[in-house]
């Protein structure tokens, strides 16, 4: 016994002395060298983008050096770590790297520094709207945009040109379009996002807005059960059942399904993000150089992208507030952004769209900035992530053919007053 | 003698007084804060609302959400099931590879293959092959003809919750074979001779001596996996995030606690699966009599 204890016992002293020294060098190393060491916090970046920045900062701003936190990929993780740490005002986070749903959340948390300070309205003004309106959280702005996506709708270019269509615009061209195809070539009509999560809110929205609805009006009432919403949830159940439109697993598809079943040709159609087009030039991919895309299509109201958004933020908490803006600005200017977008983002700045390096090398992006431009954010209200799980739920349950559009909006719309009440905040805040 | 006795008694508390204050640290703390949590409202995105004191307004709410039950039924439903599954196969397997044949240390090895991965990992390949499109599945099942196009596995409530099954069986009955082979293996071989001498048939001596010698390892390797499979987590939240009516305690406390991040009912769906787990220990321990001591 006494032997078999005396080697851990050993390890253990040798990791307490390890972690002591180590502790010691690192102050030593600091307090000589005379710089500050800020925290960017991000999930996995397999771009490089990150790196090549960070190095560019460093270059210019030898008093700064940067330690990249890594996140997990899934936002949901990142968001729970965030939430963790900064609920403890954990001072170790400076600059966070966070998606467009979070800001109002963090602000009204009181986590998060407001940059108007740092930001006059005019500069705020040149960046993409939709994205600036997402991070605002009662008057003041809490992140910078940095990349930004909208939802939109791809379609296999070879097949329209063939069949003599041109891409629809209404949900009315795109029922005949995808029926069509999905007749003549034994394809699937349309795929899209319809597992129960976050993508699936997304989704709806695109066709709730689309048809001249929305989750809450200016007036702080619930309008999630309004005749509008429920025809727009009434169409997307008919895409599945009725028109029979879809993939039959549809509603188990999440983004990568979705792009799988379309990059194999098994589609006419996709609802998705951006970043498909660069992907459908992949060596695996059987459309490459067949796909198209166009906006979001409408019915009763306007074209209207989900925007999706990843933002700086400067952590209340920070140590560093001026040195972390100083990181923020250089993140978030033209030429960074240029730099970013040569290897693949969607910028945030309207600027960049218009620069001759990105129109020369990356022409689709005019497409990018028309469906960016007309984009909206998620209700913004410290309350979206809890009122996205509910509309997760019900929509879910009408998709599947549970209950009724009707029944299931009207669900939700209780569901949300009864948030409301529960955290006495006023609807739609 | 008495004063010999005393200190021995200081001594053995001295002894065992480490690992009482790691149980307390690490098991009795977190439980009873959960408790403690359970009756205040506590939202951490939501510091400006204070921490109330609610009572049991955590629990009313609970118990009148049509989820929770809904919740609780799927996890009931896919713990019988699959435990009951796992039990059968675990059991004809550990008998297979009880007997001696060539190979069979690679086989008793290779059997273990599942229950080393990481279930995230497994469910990730789980969801590639019950994929519609281009999952294995489908298509075996299509070149052979049984079926004449793709089937939504994973979207429509009659094949969901039996995806889950099968991939939770395939992972852990692996760990019921080791459980019951180490059993098989002090069953004297005096037994069975005994009982061919008597002219018992192999079904009688399955269930005359293999039975009831095993009865005490099937126990607690039942109450082990029971507890285990009521706290699935991984497979639901990767095969169907809870819908197709497959969402289970787990998922729903998750639900709650991280992604609303309402830690006060959170907390209380947390003491909720806390009793109903001691309640199913009860059952295994004092009903049954499993004895988890030796």
């Amino acid at each position: 016994m006494k032997k078999k204890r005396t080697p851990g016992f050993v390890f253990i002293v040798l990791l307490v002395l390890g972690t002591l020294s180590g502790i010691r060098g690192e102050k030593l190393l600091a307090s000589s060298a005379r710089h500050i060491t800020l925290t960017f916090s991000a999930g996995h970046d397999p771009s490089g983008i990150h790196e090549a920045l960070i190095r560019r900062f460093e270059e210019t701003h030898p008093d700064i050096k940067i330690r990249v936190l890594e996140l997990p990929n899934s936002t949901d993780g990142q968001h729970e770590r965030y939430v963790t740490a900064l609920a403890a005002e954990d001072s170790s986070l400076d600059v966070i790297a966070a998606d467009i749903i979070w800001p109002p959340e963090f602000a009204s948390a009181g986590w998060l520094l407001p940059l108007d300070p740092f930001l006059p309205p005019s500069e705020q003004k040149k960046f993409i709207d939709g994205a600036t309106q997402g991070v605002r959280y009662k008057g003041k702005l809490y992140a910078v945009p940095w990349f930004c996506n909208a939802g939109l709708l791809f379609y296999r270019k070879d097949l329209l040109e063939k069949e003599g269509l041109s891409p629809p615009r209404t949900w009315d061209d795109l029922l005949k379009a995808a029926g069509l195809l999905q007749r003549k070539y034994k394809i699937d009509g349309l795929v899209f996002q319809a597992a129960r999560y976050e993508g699936l809110v997304c989704d709806f929205l695109e066709y709730l807005w689309g048809n001249g609805g929305d989750v809450f009006d200016k007036d702080g009432n619930i309008t999630i059960d309004r005749p509008e919403a429920i025809e727009a949830l009434q169409f997307l159940t008919d895409l599945i059942h009725k028109h029979r439109l879809t993939a039959r697993a549809v509603t188990s598809y999440q983004e990568q399904e979705s792009f799988i079943a379309f990059t194999q040709g098994h589609a006419a159609f996709l609802r998705s993000w951006p970043y498909v087009y660069m992907l459908s030039f992949g060596k695996d991919s059987r459309v490459a150089g067949k796909v198209g895309m166009v906006p979001m299509v409408y019915n009763k109201g306007k074209s209207a992208g989900t925007l999706g958004a990843w933002n700086l933020a400067i952590s209340r908490f920070s140590k560093h507030p001026k040195e972390s803006w100083e990181f923020i600005r250089f993140l978030s200017s033209h030429e960074s952004q240029v730099l970013a977008t040569l290897k693949g983002r969607t910028p945030s700045l309207k600027s960049v769209y218009g620069d001759p390096r990105i129109k020369k090398e990356a022409p689709y992006l005019s497409v990018f900035y028309r469906t960016l431009a007309a984009g909206k954010p998620r209700p913004v209200t410290p309350l979206y992530p809890k009122i996205s799980i509910i509309l997760q739920i019900q929509v879910h349950r009408a998709i599947t053919r549970e209950i009724s559009p009707e029944a299931a909006l009207k669900e939700a719309a209780r569901k949300i007053r009864n948030l409301y009440n529960k955290y006495k905040l006023p609807v739609g805040t | 003698m008495d004063k010999e006795a005393t200190r021995e008694a200081k001594t053995a508390y001295l002894l065992v007084a480490p690992s009482l204050i790691v149980i307390g640290v690490i098991a009795l703390f977190p439980i009873l804060r959960s408790l403690w949590m359970s009756f205040y409202a506590i939202d951490l995105t939501l510091p400006q609302l204070g921490r109330p004191f609610v009572g049991l307004a955590n629990y009313l709410e609970i118990f009148t959400d049509s989820r929770f039950w809904a919740a609780l039924w799927n996890t009931t439903y896919f713990t019988v099931i699959s435990v009951t599954l796992e039990l059968v196969l675990g059991l004809a397997i550990a008998m297979l590879v009880n007997r001696p044949f060539a190979g069979r240390g690679l086989l008793r090895a290779s059997v273990l293959i599942p229950w080393a991965i990481p279930t995230v990992v497994s469910a990730q390949m789980w969801r590639w092959i019950f994929n519609d499109k281009a999952g294995i599945l489908g298509s075996l099942l299509q070149n052979f003809k049984i079926l004449s196009e793709p089937y939504p596995w994973l979207a429509s409530v009659e094949t969901a919750r039996l995806c889950i099954i099968a991939a939770d069986v395939w992972k852990t009955t692996p760990f019921m074979v080791l459980l019951l082979l180490a059993g098989l293996q002090t069953i004297s071989p005096e037994y069975y001779e005994a009982a061919m001498v008597d002219g018992a048939t192999p079904f009688r001596r399955f269930l005359h001596v293999t039975l009831p010698l095993l009865k005490p390892i099937i126990l607690v390797a039942l109450l082990f996996r029971t507890l285990d499979a009521f706290r699935i987590f991984d497979l639901v939240y990767v095969l169907t995030g809870g819908a197709f009516k497959t969402e289970t305690l787990s998922v729903l406390t998750s639900d709650v606690t991280f992604k609303c991040s309402d830690y006060g009912q959170g907390s209380a769906l947390a003491v909720v699966m806390f009793c109903c787990i001691m309640v199913i220990s009860f059952i295994f321990i004092k009903v049954l009599g499993a004895k988890v001591e030796e």
